[in-house]
């Protein structure tokens, strides 16, 4: 079986042809592990071919995930070829990535997307002095217009069955030299790691600590390194880093002065000026709102609102159908009670939420595709970096409001590992829409202005929240923020079959990973309401274990002003699904009314108190599986214990003022 | 005549890519700092003797919008301060 990898500049239309070149209907296998995605499929008509999709990345720098997973991945599985994209209209910056390729050794083959949209604006390319030049085969192809594919692949699968790689030397003058030396000097070390020398020797000189560790060079060998880099520092008048970088640089800008004739192709011209418009001084901020506020439309709103209450109506009627067969049958009533209320109850709360998501992702995936998404990013950036953030995390951001689940799975494409996971450590605070029923009962039994009770809570969510990062940005995540260099790529109209498989992709996801973390609370929620410790049917949940573990834990929660076990319960439900807090009170109190509510508090700060708990305290289980997929195990503990803390702290905080106002 | 020499030599004068005006283009001199943003930089393309134009700043002030090698980047003004460039001679 060949092996092939994909790799290129994000936005050089890796995923469109990732998608063309492999079947849609093959086996996909995400690894585990790893922050960032890799994806393996078998090629389109070639079962025995195998290419796996490696994040997108501008160089094999160890400094972001991206690059450290694509490099270890090329380093240590050396996969038999590679394919290397690059965006003809950027030529320039992904030579540079494949340059780095080239220098692994690895047999190669590279192809030049967007030729077509080169050519419409009047630019030229002759792949054959690229040919020439690089050593290795460079093919025209459109991932779009799906040219070129048939050679490309053909070309792909001839490089890893020679096996031959590149012998290009791209360094002049001092560089040279200096490459030349080391990489004689460290050879046999290097290749015993598996690091092909020219690589390491040019990695080396432009200062890659990682890959020094990782050789373990001797005393003399590291005496060689800073004598050649102080040379070349010496002769170029600059520091030997960016002498190395600048020397690649000046091989494929005199390439290109030869191979390629450079021109605004019509989508670039064309996004230049719609920027004009939507990065505008003045209508950048207002379209920017608009289009936030239709997302939020759309998924939040009539629509997805519509369906989701279908989809659970769905699973009534199931349930219904359900429990008739059962009772036909004559099954035992506390299976049937299983069934119905575990089983399909749990199953329905997770499917009721299905719609929303689709929705939700589709529009995500357009945004993403179009290039909107860079805009937002650029547009926000100023006011995230306040959080120690960057533009990137507003789209997840934002998308907290609506469903945490969602916001977590969309935090993604928040580039860097660091600001990925305070991303996801701040979603909390913003506050979903599940916790919106309980907190609007309980406004409106409290407090005389409802609407204005409410609106404080979400503000002071928010405001938590921002204290929180203030704070976290000093403390755990005092590492810099990874500098925001961001590219905005041209607007394109994003490619349907690429959205498409995006969302089954996610959907899948969610089905499968989330539905077993609901699904286990929810039949651990049925289990503790049905039954007593000595495990016999209970008629009503008061004499239940939940019962008795409300009742012990209430204590804990003296401090914060209430005592009743039904309070305890309900929270403890609600970390299932937040939903679930009301319709506990309400199965415990037999009502669902303000007035039942408010007779379980002692005083309205206690109630206040309550309020800020339920608003603060850790997202439901759906959330943090999520949380755990996407981050790891110890990390969704740790934001577990830290917004227990925080809530905690604050229910406590408004408690005690309350207490001392009135 | 010495007006016109001091507007010449403002002319030539160095400064840092965030004090370049919207829609001006100039010459990268030279990119200090250390670290992963000045190793990113130079790989993005932003090496010493290329043309780089200014195309905007975001509404909010913050980031820049630059134009180079062919595509757009986006940066932020306390980083372009590293980015010293010179306006080129023939503007």
């Amino acid at each position: 079986m060949l092996r092939l990898a994909l790799i290129g500049n994000p936005n050089s239309g890796k995923t469109t042809l990732f998608n063309l070149l492999t079947g849609s209907r093959a086996r996909v296998g995400n690894f585990p592990g790893v922050t960032v995605e890799k994806t393996s499929r078998a090629l389109r008509g070639r079962p025995d071919v195998e290419l796996t999709d490696l994040p997108g990345v501008y160089s094999l720098s160890p400094y972001t995930a991206e690059e450290l997973v694509t490099r270890d991945f090329l380093m240590d599985e050396r996969p038999d070829a590679v394919i290397n994209i690059i965006d003809c209209t950027a030529a320039e910056r992904g030579l540079y990535l494949t340059l780095q390729l080239l220098s692994l050794g690895l047999p190669t083959v590279v192809a030049f997307n967007m030729a077509d949209e080169l050519r419409a604006g009047g630019g030229r390319i002759d792949t054959g002095v690229f040919s020439k030049a690089l050593g290795v085969r460079c093919i025209a192809v459109s991932a779009l217009q799906r040219t070129g594919i048939r050679a490309l692949t053909d070309a792909a699968v001839r490089a890893a069955r020679e096996g031959s790689a590149s012998a290009l030397f791209p360094y002049t003058g001092a560089c040279a030299f200096a490459v030349r030396e080391l990489r004689g000097a460290v050879a046999s070390i290097s290749e015993a790691a598996g690091v092909p020398s020219l690589f390491a020797a040019r990695k080396l000189l432009e200062g890659d600590a990682p890959l020094e560790t990782r050789l373990h060079l001797t005393a003399a060998q590291r005496a060689l390194l800073e004598r050649r880099r102080a040379d070349v520092a010496q002769a170029v008048g600059c520091d030997c880093e960016s002498a190395m970088i600048d020397n690649v640089y000046r091989f494929i800008t005199t390439l290109c002065q030869t191979a390629l004739q450079r021109a605004a192709s019509p989508a670039v011209k064309l996004s230049l000026r719609a920027d004009r418009l939507l990065t505008g001084r003045w209508t950048g901020l207002p379209i920017f709102a608009a289009v936030m506020a239709l997302v939020f439309y759309l998924t939040f709103g009539p629509l997805g609102r519509g369906l989701s209450e279908l989809a659970g109506r769905g699973v009534d009627w199931l349930a219904q159908l359900l429990e008739t067969l059962l009772c036909d049958i004559n099954v035992n009533s506390v299976l049937r009670a299983l069934v119905i209320d575990g089983l399909v109850r749990g199953v329905g709360s997770v499917v009721s939420f299905l719609p929303t998501i689709a929705i939700l992702f589709t529009l995500l995936s357009m945004l993403e595709d179009s290039g909107y998404m860079a805009r937002a990013a650029f547009i926000t950036d100023r006011a995230l970096s306040r959080i120690g953030l960057s533009g990137s995390s507003f789209a997840p951001l934002l998308l907290g409001f609506g469903c945490t689940v969602p916001a977590v799975m969309a935090a993604r494409t928040v580039p860097d590992a660091r600001s990925r996971r305070l991303t996801v450590l701040l979603l909390p605070f913003v506050s979903c829409s599940a916790k919106l029923p309980v907190l609007a009962l309980f406004a409106a039994a409290f407090f005389r202005r409802p609407a204005l009770a409410l609106f404080f809570l979400y503000t002071a969510s928010i405001a938590v929240g921002i204290l929180a990062a203030l704070v976290l940005k000093k403390t755990l995540f005092r590492a810099a923020a990874s500098p925001f260099v961001m590219e905005l790529p041209p607007y394109r109209l994003p490619a349907l079959r690429t959205t498409v498989q995006y969302i089954r992709q996610r959907i899948g996801d969610f089905v499968r990973k989330a539905f077993s973390v609901i699904l286990f609370a929810s039949l651990v929620v049925w289990f503790l309401q049905t039954f007593d410790f000595r495990l016999r049917l209970v008629a009503s949940p008061a004499d239940s274990m939940l019962a008795d573990i409300g009742g012990a834990l209430s204590v804990l929660f003296y401090p914060l002003g209430w005592r009743d076990w039904r309070l305890t319960a309900a929270l403890i439900t609600g970390l299932t699904a937040k939903e679930a807090v009301l319709s506990t009170l309400a199965v415990l109190t037999g009502a669902e009314t303000g007035v039942a509510v408010s007779a379980l508090f002692p005083s309205v700060p206690a109630a206040a108190a309550f309020c800020v708990f339920v608003l603060l305290y850790p997202p439901c289980a759906a959330a943090m599986a999520a949380v755990r997929r996407e981050t790891s195990g110890r990390f969704a503990l740790g934001l577990f214990a830290f917004q227990t803390a925080v809530a905690y702290l604050c229910a406590m905080l408004v408690f005690r003022v309350g207490l001392w106002l009135s | 005549m010495e007006r016109s020499r001091k507007m010449d030599e403002k002319k030539k004068a160095r400064f840092p890519l965030s004090a370049l005006p919207a829609g001006q283009t100039a010459v990268i001199i030279a990119i200090s700092g250390s670290g992963a943003l000045r190793r990113r930089l130079l790989e993005m393309g932003l090496t010493p003797g290329t043309d780089v134009t200014l195309r905007k700043r975001a509404p909010l002030g913050d980031p820049l919008e630059l134009s180079l090698r062919g595509y757009e980047l986006s940066l932020r003004a306390a980083d372009a301060l590293h980015i010293e460039v010179e306006v080129s001679r023939t503007c």
